[in-house]
C-alpha cells in the first residue's frame, strides 16, 4: 500500500467483486454500506464499495465481502493517532 | 475450509442472529474485537448491524452493550441446542434420525451382495464357499476386498475360468467370469453341471483334464435307426449310408490302422473318434385329450411379507405349515438405498392360495385345436434342436371321451455319443 515514490496514500481501483482479507487491524472507525474504515497499525484504511458486509470478525482478522471498488491507505504522518 | 469449519462448530455450539441499535456501533464492533469476541456475517440493516454470534459469545457482551448504549434484539436461534430444544418432545425421531444416519454410514462400507454371473459349471454356492475361504462374504467391509488379487487367486484356483472382472458397485459386488468349457461332440456337456462339494470339485477337475486331452474312444449309436449321412474326422467308419443301426453299434471306431511302405498294416492306433452321424428315426408321439377335465379353482388367497436379515427371517413363515391343496409363491426383493446401496434386508412377499379342483367339459373343437397347437408346438422344438422332419403321420382322431393324437414322426436326426476306453 506504501507508494514507494511519494510514500503517501495509495489507492487501488478494483473492478470485480471480491472478497477481502484484513490482518492485525486495530478496530473499525466506520461501517456503512458502502464504506468501511479500518484503524490499522500504520495508518488508516479506507475501503469503498457496494453492499458490504463483514463476513469474519474477530480474532485480529477480518474478512469484508461485496462489491468492493476502491481501498485507499492513509499513513499517519509523524504524531498522528 | 477453515469457514466451513468454524459454522460446523458454531451450528454444534448454537449460535444466534442479533440486531443492535444505537449511537456507537463502530465502538461496539471494535469492542468485541478487543475482548475477542467473534461476529459473522456482519451487515447494515435498519440504522443498525445484523449479525451472528455463538451462543457462549452471547452473554460476554452484555457490559460492551452498556458501555456503548446500545441494544441488542435476538432475531433467530440456530443449530444443535436450539434444534434439540425445538424437538425436546420428539426425542425418539431425534434419535432415531442420527441412528439412521449413522447405520447408513456403516452398512455402506460393507459388502451385502454377491452376484455372479457368466458362471455355468461352477455354481453360485461352490464360488460363494471358495470366496468365504478368502475371508470375502456378506457383511466384509469393502476395504479388505482386494480385486485383482482375487481375481488373480481365482483364476489360478480354478483352471477352467478363462476370464474373471471383479467390481465393486456401492454395496454390490459383481463377480463376471467366462470359463473355457468345450461341449462334448456327442452333444452332452463335458463335465457334470451341479457340483457342491470340494470333492466333486476336484473329481470335475480330472475329468474336464481327461476329456480335453482326447482319451481314446468310439462313437456309439445312442439310439435305432437308418444311417442317412456320415462325415468322419478321426477313426475308422464302422457304417455306411442306409445301413440300420441299433443302439449301441459302433458307428465310427477309434481304432486305425497304420500302413507301412508296402501299404500293409504296421500297426494298430487307438485315438478319440469324431464325426457327425445322421440317421433316420422314427418318433411315435401320442397324446391323449378328454372332453371332462379337472380345473384348478383358487378359493382363497393371504399375501404376506416377511424379512430376511441375513440368515434369520423375521415374520411368519407361510410355507411353512403347507396344508392340502395349498400353494405358496415366494418373491424375495433386496433393499436397496438410490439403487445402489444394497442394505443386508430382503423383502419376503408371499402369497398363500388355497385352491379346489373343479369339473369341467371341452368340446370337440377346442381340444382338436389343444392337440393341434400341441403337435404344432413339438414339431417347432424338434426343428430348434436341428431335427430334419422328413414325414408326419400324426393324426388326431375323436373318440367317446376325448381326443387321441397319434402317429409316427420320421426324422433325420443327429446319432451318436462317445464312448470312451477309460
Amino acid at each position: 500500500m506504501k507508494n514507494p515514490v511519494t510514500d503517501e496514500a495509495v489507492f487501488l481501483y478494483m473492478t470485480v467483486p471480491m472478497s477481502l482479507t484484513v490482518l492485525n487491524y486495530l478496530s473499525v472507525q466506520n461501517f456503512c454500506e458502502d464504506t468501511l474504515v479500518l484503524m490499522l497499525e500504520q495508518g488508516q484504511m479506507l475501503i469503498c464499495g457496494e453492499h458490504l458486509e463483514l463476513g469474519y470478525f474477530g480474532d485480529g482478522e477480518i474478512r469484508i465481502r461485496g462489491e468492493i471498488r476502491q481501498i485507499q491507505f492513509k499513513k499517519f504522518s509523524h504524531g498522528e493517532v | 475450509m477453515r469457514t466451513l469449519f468454524l459454522w460446523l462448530c458454531l451450528w454444534y455450539q448454537g449460535y444466534v442472529k442479533c440486531q443492535i441499535r444505537g449511537q456507537q456501533l463502530e465502538r461496539f464492533l471494535s469492542m468485541c474485537h478487543y475482548h475477542h469476541i467473534t461476529c459473522f456475517e456482519v451487515t447494515c440493516q435498519n440504522q443498525g448491524y445484523c449479525f451472528f454470534i455463538a451462543m457462549a459469545d452471547l452473554y460476554a457482551l452484555k457490559p460492551l452493550l452498556k458501555k456503548t448504549h446500545t441494544r441488542l434484539w435476538i432475531i433467530e436461534k440456530r443449530g444443535l441446542p436450539w434444534f434439540l430444544k425445538t424437538h425436546r418432545y420428539r426425542r425418539a425421531f431425534v434419535v432415531g434420525m442420527i441412528l439412521c444416519i449413522v447405520l447408513v454410514c456403516s452398512f455402506t462400507q460393507r459388502i451385502w451382495a454377491i452376484d455372479i454371473t457368466g458362471n455355468r459349471y461352477h455354481t453360485d454356492e461352490m464360488l460363494l464357499k471358495y470366496l468365504k475361504k478368502q475371508q470375502i462374504q456378506i457383511g466384509e467391509k469393502k476395504t479388505r476386498v482386494d480385486a485383482p488379487k482375487l481375481e488373480e487367486q481365482l483364476r489360478i484356483d480354478y483352471p477352467t475360468i478363462s476370464w474373471v472382472s471383479i467390481r465393486l458397485n456401492g454395496t454390490h459386488m459383481e463377480i463376471n467370469l467366462a470359463e473355457m468349457i468345450k461341449h462334448g461332440s456327442d452333444g452332452e456337456d463335458t463335465v457334470k453341471t451341479l457340483m457342491q462339494t470340494e470333492e466333486q470339485t476336484q473329481e470335475y477337475k480330472e475329468e474336464t483334464i481327461r476329456k480335453e486331452t482326447d482319451v481314446p474312444g468310439d462313437i456309439v449309436a445312442d439310439a435305432d435307426g437308418k444311417i442317412s449321412g456320415i462325415i468322419t474326422r478321426h477313426g475308422t467308419p464302422m457304417v455306411s449310408v442306409g445301413d440300420t443301426v441299433k443302439a449301441g453299434d459302433i458307428l465310427i471306431s477309434g481304432t486305425v490302422s497304420v500302413l507301412d511302405d508296402n501299404g500293409e498294416e504296421k500297426i494298430l492306433q487307438r485315438l478319440r473318434a469324431d464325426g457327425d452321424i445322421y440317421a433316420q428315426e422314427v418318433m411315435t408321439y401320442e397324446r391323449d385329450y378328454y372332453f371332462e377335465n379337472d380345473r384348478k379353482i383358487y378359493i382363497s388367497q393371504k399375501k404376506s411379507i416377511g424379512i430376511l436379515f441375513g440368515g434369520y427371517w423375521i415374520g411368519k413363515k407361510e410355507y411353512a405349515d403347507l396344508g392340502k391343496n395349498t400353494e405358496v409363491v415366494v418373491v424375495c426383493k433386496k433393499i436397496k438405498v438410490l439403487d445402489q446401496i444394497m442394505l443386508p434386508w430382503t423383502m419376503v412377499y408371499s402369497t398363500k392360495r388355497k385352491y379346489a379342483y373343479e369339473q369341467f367339459e371341452n368340446d370337440e373343437n377346442k381340444i382338436r385345436e389343444s392337440a393341434a397347437k400341441d403337435l404344432d408346438s413339438f414339431l417347432t422344438d424338434l426343428e430348434e434342436l436341428g431335427v430334419q422332419i422328413i414325414e408326419n403321420s400324426v393324426k388326431i382322431l375323436i373318440g367317446q371321451n376325448g381326443c387321441r393324437a397319434s402317429g409316427d414322426i420320421t426324422v433325420i436326426a443327429p446319432i451318436g455319443k462317445v464312448l470312451t476306453d477309460y
